[in-house]
């Protein structure tokens, strides 16, 4: 009973994991054009998690779009390299803010024909008003009631400047910045707050200029409001109470942009980096082609096939009647990876590929090696069942291994350049899966298609 | 085991990756334009083209590292050691073979990758060399072996992984001078050839059956003998299959060597030099009464 209950949920499982890992086909018939696709978050309102469980493009295999930024040096007096490094790297470190995972960002110049150039390449479009806020110079004001300005204040206020003055924080007194979900982030109807919001978290030495500011709206009560370059961005979020007379050293912001996780991330980037003292042009977006060639994607799905059809076919030949114990928990061990880097957006990349060829040849690996020792005692159904026990994991002791992985996917996330962070959080989530198919998948499975055989106990 | 053997077996292992550390010391890292500064020459066709075809007409002309194509007709050709004069002067030739061209520009060009992540590759490193140990004394948990034994037996699995990441580096830089600079993607197939060679270390440590007073050599020479022939076999067999996706762009194909050298270079260290690196650790260790005399490390692990 116990087993059947396993391999129902099994079912369940794989059947989940199949629907979500499914790649789109699109096919005509009879005039009509049909696509089978997944589903999506969107269809079960889960749009908060991710707008969609496929995989991103790449660079690599399905090009993407380019963006240049011209940076006028014409009347800077200085070593002109070194400011346009310093450009550079202050975008650069916004782009790093951000979190896009796959994007290229070099530098262009040319110091006889005065030409400095910053290129920003990505899989996917950003929007222009987004490149722009990259590229501004990013002036960090804070405001705050102004006692004197309110007195004297004769007619109605039109600007969000009139009667407040700025606090004197900048963006060189912000630590840190990053995009939250968090219910106390809404600026007047607690039943709507934002989806995503910022928290930003300033140096030890700036608090006081934070706990100044809250004291200077205590009379009012009034939040705490974000400029950039003189334009309203956010505001300090009116679900909880900061207490003006202690120290903080972080705060919650209500942005005013459309309510999406890169549009506060891009904001969030600008105000927690340098401003730039520097003209920056953005130039439109340009389609650039794929890396390896404009057939790299379609060559990538035909390799695919040839592998997945020559893999079967070995191991058919290596191990016969017991084939079919591997290809299937090999289909099975690939979906739910598939399935799981659907679910988490990863950029479908050669660096992608590479590792689940390597997690997927090794599981084949293992598993063909494990038919090959219980072919030595096919005969004993204890000897069969002990093995069985043993290999297969029990107890907290596989869980918790399990779960240490997950920290270790999350630390890989911005380490190194996109695609090595990808290629080795690819890796660990396939041991994951490994792990995860050791203590439930592999025992129902391997009794259902490692039966002794009966001729052979005859 | 005889003197000779395994003067032969040390002498095997050390002196390929010694040629590769001198390659890699005096002839610097081949490093391609993902990583380092380059010049660039930068175009627009007036009249349309296959990618390709601009492709193969600018190659004849001068060979370049790679090109970028945009959908507004606009390439970009990156060179490397080649001065901005000598590009400048290529503006007439590129006319001639791709017909009438507007806004030919050279430009200096430096990537920011490692600028960015310069600080953190150390970082990365001891992550993924504390994760391979720790798996290993996991793999190991139960097996009988004494923790002061473990102690040794991953110190020398330290040595191995030093060695073949040295060697993978190395055989990739070699591979540069073949014309196949070190980029994102090749960084990435060289990881791949690298974990699919430490797996056979893994392979050969599950079958190891041991003792708290084992003396380790002769049991991993054992572990070695219980793998048949044929689990060595489908090893191989599966881990050619790793050059499939090469075959996306002709050049990558070259990456075929550091595949078959690597996986050569990690059976010979993890099957005839690990014994005797382990036998050498374990005979020296006894003087190092800090583990040896420590109560808490006899026992089993």
């Amino acid at each position: 009973m116990k087993y059947k209950v396993q391999l129902f949920f099994i079912a369940v499982l794989a059947f989940v994991a199949l629907v979500i890992a499914i790649p789109t086909i699109s096919f005509t018939y009879k005039d009509k054009s049909y696509e089978i696709t997944n589903p999506n978050p969107t269809d079960l309102n889960l749009q908060i998690i991710q707008d969609s469980f496929s995989y991103k493009p790449a660079l690599d295999l399905q090009g993407g779009s380019l963006v240049v930024f011209d940076i006028d040096l014409k009347n800077h007096d200085g070593d002109k390299v070194e400011k346009f490094k310093q450009v550079e790297e202050t975008i650069a470190r916004r782009m790093a803010l951000i979190g896009l995972r796959d994007f290229e960002f070099t530098s262009f110049y040319n110091l006889e024909d005065e030409v400095f150039q910053l290129h920003l390449t990505t899989p996917e479009e950003i929007e222009t008003t987004l490149v722009q806020v990259l590229s501004s110079p990013g002036i960090l004001d804070v405001l705050v009631d102004d006692p004197e300005a309110l007195e004297n204040a004769e007619t109605e206020s039109v600007s969000i400047t009139d009667g407040r003055r700025s606090s004197g924080i900048t963006n060189s007194d912000i630590l840190s910045m990053s995009v939250i979900s968090d219910s106390r982030i809404y600026s007047g109807d607690p039943e709507t707050p934002n989806n995503f919001g910022l928290e930003i978290v300033f140096k030890p030495e700036s608090k006081q200029k934070l706990q100044m500011a809250l004291l200077s709206n205590i009379s009012t009560g009034t939040p705490l409001i974000f400029s950039l370059d003189g334009s309203f961005v956010a505001l300090q979020a009116s679900g909880y109470y900061m207490d003006p007379y202690q120290e903080h050293d972080r705060i919650l912001l209500y942005t005013t942009l459309v309510d999406s996780k890169l549009n506060n991330a891009v904001l969030g980037a600008v105000m927690s980096s340098p401003s730039l003292d520097t003209t920056v042009i953005a130039n439109p977006s340009v389609v650039v082609s794929p890396t390896y060639g404009n057939d790299a994607l379609l060559n990538a799905k035909l390799i695919t096939i040839a592998l997945v059809g020559f893999l079967t076919l070995l191991i058919v030949v290596i191990l016969r009647k017991r084939a079919l114990y591997v290809v299937l928990a090999t289909f099975l061990f690939s979906i739910i990876n598939i399935t799981l880097h659907k679910i988490l957006n990863l950029n479908l990349s050669l660096s992608l590929i590479f590792a689940l060829q390597l997690v997927v040849t090794l599981f084949v690996l293992e598993q063909i090696f494990t038919v090959l020792k219980v072919n030595k005692f096919k005969k004993n159904t204890k000897l069969l069942e002990e093995f069985t026990e043993s290999y297969s994991l029990n107890g907290w002791r596989p869980i918790f291994s399990v779960l240490i992985l997950v920290p270790l996917i999350i630390f890989f996330e911005n380490l190194l350049t996109a695609s090595v962070n990808q290629f080795i959080q690819v890796i660990i989530m396939g041991v994951l899966v490994w792990q995860i198919y050791k203590i439930i998948f592999f025992i129902p499975i391997f009794k259902i298609f490692m039966r002794p055989i009966k001729s052979a106990k005859k | 085991m005889q003197k000779n053997r395994l003067l032969k077996i040390i002498l095997a292992s050390l002196i390929p990756l010694l040629v590769l550390l001198g390659v890699l010391l005096f002839g610097g890292l081949n490093l391609g334009v993902d990583y380092s500064s380059s010049n660039v020459v930068t175009f627009k066709l007036t009249e349309e083209k296959e990618v390709e075809e601009v492709r193969v007409k600018i190659q004849e002309l001068k060979k370049f590292d790679r090109i970028d194509a945009f959908d507004d007709g606009k390439y970009q050709i990156y060179y490397q050691n080649v001065t901005l004069e000598e590009l400048s002067e290529l503006e007439d030739d590129y006319t001639e073979k791709l017909g009438e061209i507007t806004e030919f520009q050279v430009l200096v060009y430096n990537p920011t990758t490692l600028i960015l992540i310069e600080g953190r590759i150390l970082y990365a490193l001891y992550a993924v060399t504390i994760i391979y140990l720790v798996l290993l004394a996991y793999v190991l948990r139960g097996s009988g072996i004494s923790r002061a034994s473990l102690v040794w037996l991953l110190v020398g699995d330290f040595m191995l992984f030093a060695m073949l990441m040295l060697a993978t580096v190395g055989i990739i830089n070699l591979i540069g001078f073949l014309g196949l600079s070190i980029n994102a993607q090749i960084v990435n197939y060289a990881l791949t050839v690298f974990v699919f060679s430490l797996f056979l270390n893994i392979i050969i440590t599950r079958n190891l059956k041991l003792s708290t007073s084992s003396k380790l050599a002769t049991e991993w020479i054992e572990a070695i003998n219980s793998l048949k022939l044929s689990e060595i076999k489908y090893y191989l067999i599966l881990g050619a299959t790793l050059i499939a996706f090469l075959a996306i762009r002709l050049d990558l194909l070259l990456l075929i060597i550091a595949l078959v050298f690597v996986v050569l270079y990690s059976m010979l260290i993890h099957i005839f030099l690990k014994p005797i690196l382990v036998d050498w650790l374990l005979t020296g260790g006894k003087n190092f009464k800090l583990i040896s005399k420590n109560k808490r490390l006899s026992k089993e692990w």
